[in-house]
């Protein structure tokens, strides 16, 4: 599904990204975890293009995507949350929903009809709504959520845009223990037919959710491997345990 | 959904069923400031939209009417043409001139932005200025109404002419309110709220955004071709900056992202101009006094100020530029 | 030979104007870069430079002392404007540019009412009214001393800059404000301070071409137009695009008229159109760009 070949980015003379290449199967959870610092976001922005890389190929599902818009790599079929919250405070959950549903239908581009009239957009809404375990909350104003239903809110948008693959960016950050519960079941939720790949720093949710962990270090694959092996390499256990030293 | 505003209707319908009895019944003089009231309605309609609703604030607006003035001026004057096709013909050069203008200004944000929008429209009237074709500094008079005799109505009288921009004006108003709360005025609000989610969305934001412009700007040239027909006159002066920027006044005065504040705004100003000025020609003085002072104590306008205190929507914070840049 | 001539006396006038155009967008840029705060009332500040120094020589018979006095004084009006207001409105750029943008149209209003709606001109000091020959025309020398004195700033402010406290408070400012008042430098005074160097140098400015340009209401924004685009495409908070940017457009408004007079008045926006389309963060930024 998605193909990363020996990606590079730099700000000035600060390598940021050293020629990382993945490979990701349809269907796929991988997880990639690393100190800060390391790059993973710089990744994520790569992938999503936010940035642009200054060497490598990205391919989705075979389509070179490399020099895409983030928008249009949003039709080829790539969607995100974000690592802090970045949603449209002013409006409410659902109609938050709406509107990317209608954005990913080409219903935004409608200009007669009021949006309100959008029913399958809302219908859409009113599922995502339900199955990220917002339906409380559907006519909440995002900036009154609480802060892990916010973070539920991002996954929710990221949804709404129908991808194929999903990249989830530290989806638990600053989350109390019961919530990321609640996150975890969610991930595991997520239809199989998604690629799935995340971002997290929460040991006990990548163990659980991801079947391959990659592992990066100021800005180059470290490691590459099952949760088992990963766990073993004394490479990877020193960079955390130095790190915590 | 966000709950439909049940205040604006009325004083919409009150502001605008008075404009209408005004212009069937007052006197010749009163005539004039129901035209200009009108006039100014659209052209800060069409900034409402941009403003309040794409996040685009534009410090040169009145560019886009000078647009729209000169086109019929050489359509109509110079070339012959009827009217009505040389109106239709300043329409959509207002709007090729939005995307080009869009398209242009879009490529930076923030500050920038607004640096920008006020020079561009500087640029055009500039040119008109310098223009002899069209007199340059003292203008050209001569100019044609258009002919609706055929339908039983002499615009040339200017009753006739009132009530037909006030109809245009209510027409504008709901031209707008559609278009806000259609599908694609979501996606406007999706951008102004957070344009890179809405991009990490699938938006083509900018795409977007200049196609706002050019409404915007079609808007605006429409209102500059009724300004030339309401003075019969060309002149440099309906692109300055200083009609940009009361336009601008009007809008955040009235409360920019209602549509009914800048009606309001509208009306207000026009009034507001024709006492003072019956005092002291140094009516811009206390006009831009007036204006600080409302940026400051009341962001959100005179509507929005006014939908608070009614409880029907939550203080909004000081309106935001768009996401700065690096 | 005539042609070496035309040019000559071009170039000579494209420099002047240059000098006149660096001096206020310098402040402009700086200010922004530095303080974050878009001061669209910057060339008001000029404007009335212009008509305080108009009215002290007039009264006092003197250019010197106008050109000593007057920006002093509109620092001390941009010092309270500042205190007052900007202050408070930093970081919301939409507030700052539409209250600086009424104050347009207040300074607007006093020039009138205060002045009245006539031409004024400061006559030039006696020390510098002469004229000597070169390129085969008898050139103004005080175009010369602007133009010299445009050149004097440009060189103090980079001294300034790179040499004294002030400078490396600034530098470090533009290049991360968070940082440098989480060290707890003390940012504030420093942007203060700048804010009244960027300010008294338009005064300067003001007086400066007031012997060459008249002194009506107007002139505030006639010539707030071109610093702006200065500004964009040099590159906000930079000193070196400043100077690059002044010159660009200083050469383009003279040459314009000279060379192409039917599209004279789009040069200056047709070159800002086009740095805008290949490199939006201006010529010289102060960051690189990413």
């Amino acid at each position: 599904m998605l193909e990363v070949e020996r990606l590079r980015k730099s700000f000035g003379s600060l390598l940021v990204t050293d020629d990382v290449s993945l490979s990701i199967a349809a269907g796929a959870r991988e997880a990639v975890i690393g100190p800060n610092g390391a790059g993973k976001t710089t990744l994520f922005n790569l992938l999503s293009g936010e940035l642009r890389a200054d060497a490598g190929a990205i391919r989705l599902a075979g389509r070179d995507i490399t020099r895409l818009s983030p928008d249009r790599r949003v039709s080829a079929g790539l969607a995100r949350s974000f690592q802090r919250n970045n949603l449209f405070m002013g409006m409410t959950v659902a109609e938050s929903l709406a509107t990317a549903a209608a954005l990913r239908s080409g219903e935004s581009r409608v200009f007669w009809r009021s949006f309100a009239r959008a029913a399958s957009a809302h219908e859409k809404a009113a599922r995502l709504c339900e199955s990220v375990g917002l339906a409380d909350h559907s006519h909440t104003l995002v900036r009154h959520l609480s802060y892990g239903s916010q973070r539920q809110l991002e996954i929710a948008l990221a949804l709404a845009a129908e991808p194929r693959l999903l990249l989830l960016d530290e989806p638990t950050a600053g989350m109390s223990p019961e919530e990321t519960k609640s996150m975890q079941r969610l991930i595991a939720d997520l239809p199989r037919e998604l690629t799935v790949l995340l971002i997290e720093h929460d040991m006990d949710v990548v163990f659980d959710v991801a079947e391959r962990i990659t592992v990066l270090d100021y800005g180059r694959v470290l490691a590459q491997g099952a949760p088992a092996e990963i766990r073993r390499s004394p490479i990877v256990r020193q960079i955390y345990l130095g790190e915590a030293a | 959904m966000p709950a439909r505003d049940p205040l604006s209707l009325p004083i919409v319908a009150l502001l605008f069923g008075g404009a209408l009895a005004a212009a069937l019944f007052v006197d010749a003089y009163r005539l004039t400031i129901v035209i200009e009231i009108a006039i100014l309605v659209i052209f800060v309609l069409s900034i409402d939209f941009l403003v309040g609703y794409a996040g685009l604030v534009t410090f040169g607006h009145a560019g886009f009417m000078g647009v729209g003035a000169y086109a019929l001026a050489y359509a109509s004057h110079f070339l012959g043409w009827p009217v009505g096709l040389a109106m239709l013909a300043g329409v959509a050069l207002g709007a090729v001139a939005g995307i080009v203008i869009g398209a242009l200004v879009t490529r930076v944000s923030g500050v920038f932005f607004i640096m920008v929008t006020l020079a561009v429209s500087m640029m055009f009237w500039a040119w008109a200025s310098k223009a002899r074709k069209f007199g340059a500094d003292d203008g050209l008079g001569g100019m044609k109404r258009l002919d609706l005799k055929s339908i039983g109505i002499d615009l040339n009288s200017d009753r006739a002419f009132a009530v037909v921009c006030v109809v245009l004006a209510v027409l504008a108003y709901f031209f707008f309110l559609c278009l806000v709360r259609s599908s694609f005025g979501q996606a406007l609000k999706a951008i102004k709220q957070n344009e890179n989610r809405a991009r990490a969305q699938g938006c083509p934001v900018q795409r977007y955004k200049v196609a706002a412009f050019a409404i915007a700007g079609a808007v605006a040239a429409f209102a500059g071709e009724l300004h030339l027909q309401n003075t019969k006159f060309v002149h440099p002066e309906v692109a300055h900056w200083i009609r940009s920027g009361e336009g601008l006044i009007v809008v955040i005065v009235g409360g920019a992202g209602t549509l009914t504040g800048p009606v309001i705004g509208g009306f207000l100003f026009v009034l507001f101009h024709r006492i003072v000025e019956s005092f002291t020609v140094h009516w811009q003085i206390w006009m831009g006094l007036l204006f600080v002072a409302i940026v400051l104590a009341a962001p959100d306008g005179i509507y929005g100020r006014l939908s608070t205190l009614v409880g029907r929507k939550p203080a909004r914070a000081a309106p935001r530029p768009e996401a700065a840049d690096a | 030979m005539e042609l070496v001539n035309l040019y000559g006396i071009q170039l000579l006038n494209a420099l002047w104007l240059s000098a006149l155009l660096f001096m206020l967008a310098v402040g402009l840029s700086v200010v922004f870069g530095l303080l974050d705060v878009l001061n669209l009332a910057h060339c008001t500040l000029y404007m009335i430079g212009a008509y305080i120094g108009f009215t002290i020589a007039d009264r006092l018979d003197s250019y010197w002392l106008a050109l000593l006095v007057a920006p002093v004084a509109v620092t001390v009006i941009g010092a309270i404007l500042y205190l007052v207001l900007l202050r408070r409105l930093r970081g919301n750029h939409l507030i700052q540019a539409l209250v600086t943008f009424g104050l347009l149209f207040v300074g607007y209003d006093a020039a009138r009412m205060i002045w009245g709606v006539d031409q004024f001109k400061i006559a030039e000091p006696a020390l510098l009214t002469e004229s000597f020959p070169i390129f085969g025309q008898k050139y103004p020398l005080y175009r010369l001393f602007v133009f010299g004195v445009g050149l004097a700033t440009a060189v103090a402010l980079y001294v300034g800059l790179d040499r004294t406290r002030l400078g490396a408070v600034v530098r470090a400012g533009v290049d991360d404000r968070e940082t440098a008042a989480v060290l707890g430098i003390n940012i504030d005074r420093a942007f203060f301070v700048v804010f009244c160097i960027g300010t008294a140098l338009a005064g300067f400015a003001g007086v400066l071409a007031a012997p060459i340009r008249t002194i009506e209401p107007g002139i505030d924004v006639e010539i707030l137009i071109p610093a702006l685009v200065v500004v964009v495409i040099g590159g906000p908070g930079s000193l070196k695009g400043a100077v690059l940017g002044a010159f660009i457009i200083g050469t383009a408004e003279t040459f314009g008229p000279q060379l192409v007079p039917e599209f004279a008045s789009f040069i200056m926006y047709a070159v800002m159109a086009a740095v805008l389309l290949v490199r939006p963060q201006g010529l010289l930024p102060v960051k690189p760009a990413h």
